[in-house]
């Protein structure tokens, strides 16, 4: 065995293997293409030919009363042949979760590498996240839930910036019906950034440190039909920042069965920030809070699945990459179409 | 390769003297069941004599110290006769205990040999080498499959007894009125099943409906936004492995209320699926056992296997009805 690792990896698939539940390896695969156009001020105008790839390798176990699963995904991209933007977007998780009468709890660990690389333009975004989840059933009928973590993101551009952030959420459910439930609760975050304008060190520049907190309500069903609709409100208070300055996010999600191989789907998110600046901010603008998470995007989807492993589709929608800053963005809609499949 | 041959060869002798000596077991198990059954009914034949008798010695006591001059003697030897009744009602008890528990051991034993009967021979006829009459092979699979029923534990779910319904023979009706009276018994029986598995599949379609659109919904999400989110974004981006979904996870997963609901129907579905247990449930299908009280639901995908499977059992109760009613057609 070339490393401990090697015997420490083997020995959790050997054990989790003969415990008592059953495991499984999963395999995802996809290509798409079709046709993209950027618009906007965006870094990047061109418009063209699309195509992208995606591949997912996993090990899913379930015991008795936990469950566990680990995951690798990759997903090159190709916008256009003259003058063409490559994208390519690592991830990698692991999830472990402990379900009990009263209370059902987990963690998780992600990492994820973003690459984005055109002619003259080089980003790299790197991310990871240490989290936990508890769900608790004490009070009938209203089921509560905490979410808390540690994460990180690693912008590398010319100019360069590191978030860090811990966050904690408590929610609690109102079932409606068997089919729907109301969630509402409260969320609050602590992040520091620091950056540099480019040609210097990352960490030899100024920082900022803030606060985002705020209410947040969203609405389930999932029956006949499926519809999410979630509502974030937070106050953004940081050293670039005066009050009020504040947040916005708004996510739907809607989809159904049309038949048993044809469904639909609708994913909007808008994310609108209302922040009045100071007098540093455009001096320090590397330093603005950049979550890779905010992305203004609606896409719809037609899938016909051709049999339990393999679907084609259709996608197109608008996407808003919010890369760096306020103003350093990747901007346009696309209109594809792919495979799927699945094991 | 001679190896693999040799060991071939073994394995093949194993299997052959392991089916022998099941074949052997069979007969034995069954004659004493037979045996305990007799006894048992000796017992309780007994028991109820002396139960009489013990109430006509209580009776003639009672009267007799109704009279104005009872005779004390007859009294004191009544009650010496009641005494050592009663002790001989408290033996033939204790038997009782001891043969029902040895014919509840004799059950079960049987219950394993026939499932495992039906499994070879549903495998004989899946796996097409049988070579013989294909009616006979499935004949028998009915045959071990009315016998396991037999033996099965009882719940009362189902309204009728399955037992009994597997002991009618309309063939060996003695009157046309018992046979019309037995044939109506299974008919009821026959609809029953049928109102079950119409059930059965409406909740299967929409459980089927549930997952697919669930896991759709977060493949969409997945394939449009990559997991981006490094915080909690929204109720249908919550920590949990892939596979651990509760109850229709994407907004459902933690709604007390849906999960006693899912319990309930589980709980039910896991005493149908006890009384028509013909052979081993698969131990990746998870339910709740009545009288084991564990290998509960958790999540939609289980329950959903759980429906799939007690209704492919009522599909085969199903056939051994239908069977009954037209062997005399």
């Amino acid at each position: 065995m070339k490393s401990p690792r090697c015997i420490l990896i083997s020995g959790i698939i050997i054990f989790l293997a003969l415990a008592d539940g059953y495991a499984q390896i999963k395999f995802d695969g996809g290509l798409e293409s079709g046709y993209y156009k950027s618009v906007g001020p965006g870094v990047v105008l061109q418009n063209g030919f699309f195509t992208g790839l995606d591949g997912m390798a996993g090990y899913d176990y379930k015991g008795e009363n936990r469950s566990a699963s680990a995951r690798l995904r990759a997903r090159p991209e190709l916008y256009g042949f003259n003058n063409r933007l490559t994208t390519l977007k690592l991830r990698g998780d692991v999830y472990y979760r402990q379900n009990t009468n009263t209370v059902d709890w987990g963690v998780g660990l992600t990492g994820q590498k973003y690459n984005f690389n055109s002619s003259g333009l080089y980003l790299t975004y790197k991310m990871f996240s240490l989290s936990g989840s508890m769900d608790f059933y004490f009070i009938k009928y209203m089921p509560a839930e905490i979410n808390f973590g540690y994460a990180g993101q690693f912008i590398r551009t010319p100019a360069g910036q590191s978030l860090r952030l811990y966050y904690a959420e408590g929610k609690l459910y109102k079932s409606l019906s068997n089919n729907s439930r109301l969630g509402f609760g409260l969320y609050a975050e602590r992040f520091n950034v620091k950056g540099s304008p480019p040609g210097y060190n990352l960490y030899a520049g100024k920082e900022n440190n803030g606060w985002r907190s705020g209410p947040e309500i969203g609405f389930n069903y999932l029956g006949e039909s499926v519809l999410n609709l979630d509502y974030r409100f937070l106050i953004h208070s940081s050293a670039l920042t005066n009050y009020p300055s504040i947040e916005h996010w708004i996510r739907l999600v809607a989809g159904k069965l049309l038949t048993s191989r044809l469904s639909v789907f609708l994913l909007a998110d808008f994310y609108i920030r209302n922040f009045k600046y100071n007098a540093d901010a455009d001096k320090f603008s590397y330093l603005l809070y950049t979550a890779m998470n905010f992305d203004n995007r609606i896409y719809a989807k037609l899938g016909y699945e051709l049999s339990g492993r393999v679907e084609v589709y259709l996608r197109s929608g608008y996407f808003n990459e919010n890369l760096l800053g306020s103003k350093f963005n990747f901007e346009g809609w696309n209109a594809l179409i792919g495979i799927d499949v699945s094991n | 390769m001679i190896k693999y041959k040799k060991l071939i060869c073994i394995s093949f002798f194993i299997l052959c003297f392991s089916i022998f000596v099941k074949a052997q077991n069979i007969a034995g198990v069954e004659a004493n069941l037979s045996s305990l059954k007799n006894n048992l009914m000796r017992n309780s034949a007994r028991l109820d004599s002396l139960k009489a008798v013990l109430d006509i010695r209580a009776k003639r006591i009672n009267d007799e110290k109704k009279k104005p001059d009872p005779d004390k003697s007859l009294i004191v030897s009544l009650m010496s006769g009641s005494a050592n009744l009663a002790n001989e009602i408290e033996s033939t008890q204790n038997t009782i205990a001891l043969l029902e528990k040895n014919i509840e051991y004799a059950k079960e034993e049987l219950n394993k040999i026939y499932s495992s009967k039906i499994d070879s021979l549903s495998a004989l006829e899946k796996s097409g080498a049988y070579k013989g009459n294909k009616e006979e092979l499935k004949s028998l699979i009915l045959f071990y499959t009315e016998k396991k029923l037999l033996v099965t534990p009882k719940i009362a779910l189902l309204s009728f007894h399955p037992d009994k319904i597997l002991g009618i023979d309309l063939k060996k009706a003695s009157s046309p009125e018992e046979r019309k009276l037995y044939e109506e018994y299974i008919k009821s029986a026959l609809s029953e099943v049928n109102d079950r598995l119409n059930n059965l599949s409406e909740s299967l379609d929409e459980t089927a409906r549930i997952i697919s659109l669930e896991k759709k919904t977060n493949k969409f999400l997945e394939e449009t936004e990559f997991d981006y989110d490094i915080t909690p974004r929204s109720t249908s981006q919550q920590l949990q492995p892939a596979n651990a979904n509760q109850y229709g996870s994407v907004i459902t997963e933690d709604a007390s209320k849906v999960r006693a609901s899912y319990e309930q129907n589980a709980s039910e579905y896991g005493m149908l699926l006890s009384q028509l247990n013909f052979k081993p449930v698969d131990p990746k299908i998870k339910w709740i056992d009545p009288g084991k009280g564990k290998n509960s639901i958790g999540n939609l995908s289980e329950y959903n296997e759980l429906l799939k499977e007690v209704k492919k059992r009522l599909l085969e109760y199903k056939l051994i009805l239908t069977h009954k009613l037209n062997s005399v057609k």
